[in-house]
C-alpha cells in the first residue's frame, strides 16, 4: 500500500504551493485511512487468531438466548425421580370492550369450561374491562374448541403451572408456590433463586419409595388410633439426610389456598414438642459420657420425687433402687431425674446445647422451629427436661441427636437437599459431642427395649431394631392432660452398626380395643416403624442378620434384677 | 493512475460483494437458528410434559395397586436373602450325567405345600450371583431339567388371572384428566 502514497515524504515544490498542498491533504487522508485499515487488520488478526476460544461465547451470549424466561425448574428426589416440575399451559382471557353477545358467548364457554359457573363467566364479560381473565391453564382441547367459537374478544396467553405428580406425598418438603410461580414454603421458597433460573433440577435427599413407605405406614396409624396428627422421619445417622419426611395432616400442594393452615404447618420441621421419654436417650447418654455414671449406678426410684410444688412419679414405678438399664428400659422418669441431677450444676444444659437443642436445627426448609427450653435454667428444670419436659424441640432436632448418639458420636449437619454444596461446606465431618464408647452403650440401651422393654412392637425378624418409646403429656393451658398425648418411637436400624434412624409420632391417638385402651409410643407408634423398617431393609438391600443368636438381655443379665429372676417386662403399655 | 482507480473499484466491489453475502449468510443463520430455538423449547417442553406423565404414571401408589392387581409377587422380605454360603456347590458333572443330575436335583427340591421353603430356593436361584469359582457351570441340558423340574412347585396358582376387560375398566384417571382438573378452578 506504500507505493499508493507516494507523496508522503517528498519535499513540497516551490512552483506549485495550491497543488502540494492538495496533495498533502490527500496523503493525510490517505495516511488516515491506512491507519485505520491497519487497526482493522490487526484487530481481525486478534480475533481470529489469538481470542479464539472466548468468541464462540460471545456469539452464543448475544444470539441463543431463549426468547422468553424459562420455566421454573424441577425437584427431583435422589434417584432422579421428578417430584415437581412446570408446565406451559394456556390461559384464557377477554377484552370485554369488544363483546358482542356475552350472554351467549358465557352460556358457549361454560359448555367447554365444565366447573366454570356461566352467571361468572357473564359477570366477566359485561364487566367492560380491557384484561380479564377467564380460565387460567386449560387444556389443548380446550383451547382448540375455544378458538374455533371465533369470538374476537377472547385470547390465550401461556402460562406456567406447577405440577406435583405425587400430589400431598412430600408436600411439606416440596412447599408450594403462588400463582405468579414464587415459591412461598418448603424448598420452593429455600431454592426460589436456583429453580427460576430453570437449568438445573434441585435433587433432595428424600428417596420417594421410602417416602411413600412411611406416608402409607403413618397414614394408617394416624386413622386407626384417630390421632389429630402424625410426624414420621427416616434419616441417614451418617451423613445426616433425610431420606424421608412427612407430616400429617397434609394438603394438595396444587391448591394450598383449599388447605388448612394447621394442615400446611411442617410438624416435622417446623413444630416443637415436648418429646417426653424419647428425651431420657439424651440426659443417659450426657451421664454415661460425663464418666461419673455407669451401667452398674444405681439411683433409687422406691419414692416420688417432691421438688417445690412439682411431683416426678413414675408411670410403671418399681419402688426399688434401678441400675441404669433398669431405669432406661423401664422409662423411670424418678431414676432418670436423679442421674440427671447427679452430674452437676448445668451439666444437663451444657450438654443439650451441644445437642443442637438451644437453636434452630440447620436444614435447608425455611420452616425452622425455634426450641423452647428454660430461660433461666433452675435446677428443677434439670430433673423435667431430664425425661423431655419443660423443653421443646422440632422432630428434626430430636433425630439429628438421636442420629449422634448411635453413629459414634458425631452431630452431623441435617440435610434435604442432595447438591448443596454450600452446605457441605459449613461442616462436612461433623463436630464429635459424645465418646464412641457412650455410643455403643446407648445402642445396647436402645437395643435393650425392643428386646425386652416398652418397644418390643418395633421388633422385626432379621433386622435389629433399637428404639425408645416416648409418651408424653401435653401440655394444656399451663396444665399436662394424663388423656392428651403425644405417643412416639424412634428406632435405629441395624442397630449394631447403625445406618437409618426411623421416627413416628402420633398427635393425640386415642386408645382402642386392639390396643386394650393404651395410646403409648409402644402401641401406637412403634408398630410404624417396624412396618417402615421392614420394608426399607429389603429395599435398600441391607443383609439381614437371621442365623445370630444375640441376646441382649442375656448380655445385660447382670444389671437387670426382674430379667435374673426370670421375669420379663410383660406391660408395654404402661411406658411413659 | 487510472489503472489504479479501477482496480480500486474492484476491490470496492468485491469487498462489497463478499460482505454481502456474509450477513446475508449471518441472517439466514438466524432465521434458523431461531427456528432452531424454538424447536428446542418444544420439544423441552413436550419433554416436560412427558416427563411428569411418567411419573405420574409411576406413582407409588399406583404402581402397587396395579402390581397387587396384575402381578402374583410380593415386597421382598428380610428373611428372603440367603448369603452366598449357603447356596449348595453345583456338582461339575459332565455331560453324560447329565440326567442323573437332574434326577438328583429333582430330588432335593422341597414338594410343593412347603412355600416357604420353595421362595427360599427360588431367591437362591434368582437374587444371588452364580458361584464362582472351582465349580463349573452345568452343562445345559441338566440346567434346563433343573429349571423345569423346579418351576412347579416354586410359583403357587396366580391369586387373580387379569381379564382384558377389566384392565379397560380400570378407575384408573389419565394424566390428562389430572391436567384438566388443574386447570379449570
Amino acid at each position: 500500500m506504500a507505493e499508493l502514497t507516494p507523496h508522503d515524504n517528498t519535499p513540497l515544490p516551490q512552483a506549485a504551493p495550491a497543488l502540494a498542498q492538495a496533495k498533502l491533504r490527500i496523503g493525510m487522508v490517505a495516511a488516515m485511512l491506512l491507519i485505520g485499515y491497519l487497526a482493522i487488520c490487526l484487530r481481525l488478526v486478534d480475533l481470529t487468531m489469538f481470542r479464539t476460544k472466548p468468541a464462540p461465547e460471545l456469539a452464543k451470549a448475544e444470539d441463543v438466548k431463549p426468547l422468553n424466561h424459562p420455566l421454573r425448574g424441577a425437584i427431583i428426589d435422589r434417584n432422579g425421580e421428578l417430584m415437581a416440575t412446570s408446565l406451559s399451559m394456556p390461559s384464557l382471557y377477554a377484552d370485554a370492550t369488544v363483546t358482542e353477545n356475552a350472554a351467549a358467548e358465557a352460556h358457549e364457554l361454560a359448555q367447554i369450561l365444565p366447573g366454570q359457573d356461566e352467571q361468572d363467566i357473564l359477570r366477566k364479560l359485561t364487566s367492560g374491562k380491557h384484561f380479564i381473565w377467564i380460565a387460567r391453564n386449560i387444556t389443548p382441547k380446550q383451547e382448540y374448541a375455544i378458538n374455533a367459537l371465533g369470538h374476537p374478544d377472547l385470547s390465550f396467553q401461556d402460562e406456567e403451572r406447577r405440577i406435583y405428580p405425587n400430589a400431598e406425598m412430600a408436600a411439606h418438603v416440596l412447599g408450594y408456590t403462588d400463582v405468579d410461580g414464587n415459591g412461598i414454603a418448603g424448598i420452593e421458597k429455600s431454592f426460589n433463586a436456583q429453580l427460576q433460573k430453570g437449568d438445573k433440577p434441585v435433587q433432595l435427599t428424600i428417596d420417594l419409595r421410602v417416602q411413600h413407605i412411611l406416608h402409607r405406614e403413618l397414614s394408617a396409624q394416624v386413622a386407626k388410633f384417630h390421632a389429630k396428627a402424625g410426624v414420621g422421619m427416616v434419616m441417614d445417622v451418617n451423613t445426616g439426610e433425610i431420606i424421608a419426611m412427612v407430616s400429617l395432616p397434609d394438603f394438595d400442594p396444587h391448591y394450598p389456598g383449599d388447605a388448612s393452615d394447621d394442615a400446611k404447618f411442617n410438624r416435622a420441621s417446623l413444630g416443637v414438642f415436648e418429646m417426653g421419654s424419647t428425651f431420657k436417650l439424651f440426659s443417659t447418654a450426657a451421664a454415661l459420657d460425663s464418666g461419673q455414671v455407669h451401667f452398674g449406678s444405681m439411683f433409687d426410684a422406691t419414692d416420688p420425687i417432691h421438688y417445690g410444688r412439682f411431683t416426678i412419679n413414675d408411670y410403671h414405678a418399681k419402688h426399688r433402687p434401678l441400675t441404669v438399664p433398669e431405669i432406661f428400659m423401664y422409662s423411670s422418669n424418678i431414676g432418670t431425674a436423679k442421674m440427671a441431677d447427679s452430674l452437676g450444676e448445668n451439666a444437663l444444659k451444657d450438654f443439650y446445647e451441644r445437642m443442637g437443642f438451644f437453636e434452630p436445627a440447620p436444614i435447608e426448609l425455611p420452616e425452622r422451629g425455634s426450641p423452647l427450653y428454660p430461660k433461666p435454667w433452675r435446677e428443677i428444670n434439670t430433673l423435667t427436661c431430664s425425661f423431655g419436659h419443660g423443653i421443646a424441640v422440632s422432630p428434626v432436632h430430636l433425630m439429628r441427636a438421636a442420629s449422634a448418639l448411635v453413629n459414634g458420636g458425631i452431630l452431623v449437619t441435617p440435610t434435604i437437599v442432595k447438591s448443596d454444596k454450600q452446605r457441605l461446606s459449613l461442616n462436612p465431618e461433623g463436630t464429635r459431642v459424645v465418646k464412641p464408647q457412650t455410643s455403643a452403650e446407648i445402642r445396647q440401651l436402645l437395643e435393650l427395649v425392643v428386646a425386652d422393654g416398652t418397644g418390643e412392637k418395633a421388633y422385626v425378624e432379621g433386622y435389629n431394631v433399637g428404639g425408645k418409646t416416648g409418651t408424653a403429656e401435653k401440655n394444656k393451658n399451663g396444665r399436662y392432660e394424663a388423656t392428651l398425648l403425644l405417643s412416639s418411637f424412634l428406632g435405629v436400624f441395624p442397630i449394631d452398626n447403625p445406618r437409618y434412624a426411623v421416627l413416628a409420632m402420633l398427635d393425640e391417638p386415642e386408645g382402642i380395643p386392639e390396643s386394650h385402651g393404651f395410646a403409648t409410643g409402644g402401641w401406637t407408634a412403634a408398630p410404624v416403624v417396624a412396618a417402615v423398617v421392614s420394608q426399607l431393609g429389603p429395599l435398600y438391600r441391607i443383609a439381614p442378620d437371621l442365623d445370630s443368636n444375640r441376646d441382649i438381655t442375656r448380655d445385660m443379665a447382670m444389671y437387670l434384677k426382674d430379667i435374673k429372676e426370670g421375669k420379663t417386662l410383660a406391660s408395654i403399655g404402661a411406658d411413659r | 493512475m487510472r489503472r489504479m482507480t479501477i482496480l480500486w473499484l474492484f476491490l470496492a466491489a468485491l469487498t462489497g460483494g463478499i460482505l454481502y453475502h456474509t450477513s446475508q449468510q449471518v441472517t439466514d443463520g438466524r432465521q434458523r437458528l431461531a427456528v432452531i430455538n424454538d424447536d428446542i423449547r418444544k420439544e423441552d417442553e413436550t419433554i416436560r410434559v412427558l416427563q411428569a406423565e411418567w411419573s405420574y404414571l409411576n406413582q407409588p401408589d399406583r404402581l402397587e395397586r396395579l402390581s397387587k392387581q396384575y402381578l402374583d409377587l410380593a415386597p421382598l422380605k428380610g428373611k428372603q436373602f440367603a448369603k452366598l454360603a449357603d447356596v449348595p456347590e453345583q456338582p461339575a458333572a459332565p455331560p453324560a450325567a447329565a440326567a442323573p443330575v437332574a434326577a438328583a436335583a429333582a430330588d432335593t427340591t422341597p414338594p410343593a405345600p412347603d412355600v416357604k421353603a420353595a421362595e427360599k430356593a427360588e431367591a437362591i436361584a434368582t437374587g444371588m450371583p452364580p458361584v464362582k469359582g472351582g465349580a463349573k457351570p452345568a452343562p445345559k441340558v441338566a440346567k434346563a431339567a433343573i429349571v423345569k423340574i423346579r418351576r412347579p412347585p416354586a410359583l403357587p396358582a396366580p391369586r387373580h388371572v387379569p381379564p382384558v376387560a377389566t384392565a379397560e375398566s380400570a378407575p384408573d384417571r389419565s394424566f390428562s384428566d389430572v391436567i384438566r382438573s388443574l386447570g379449570v378452578r
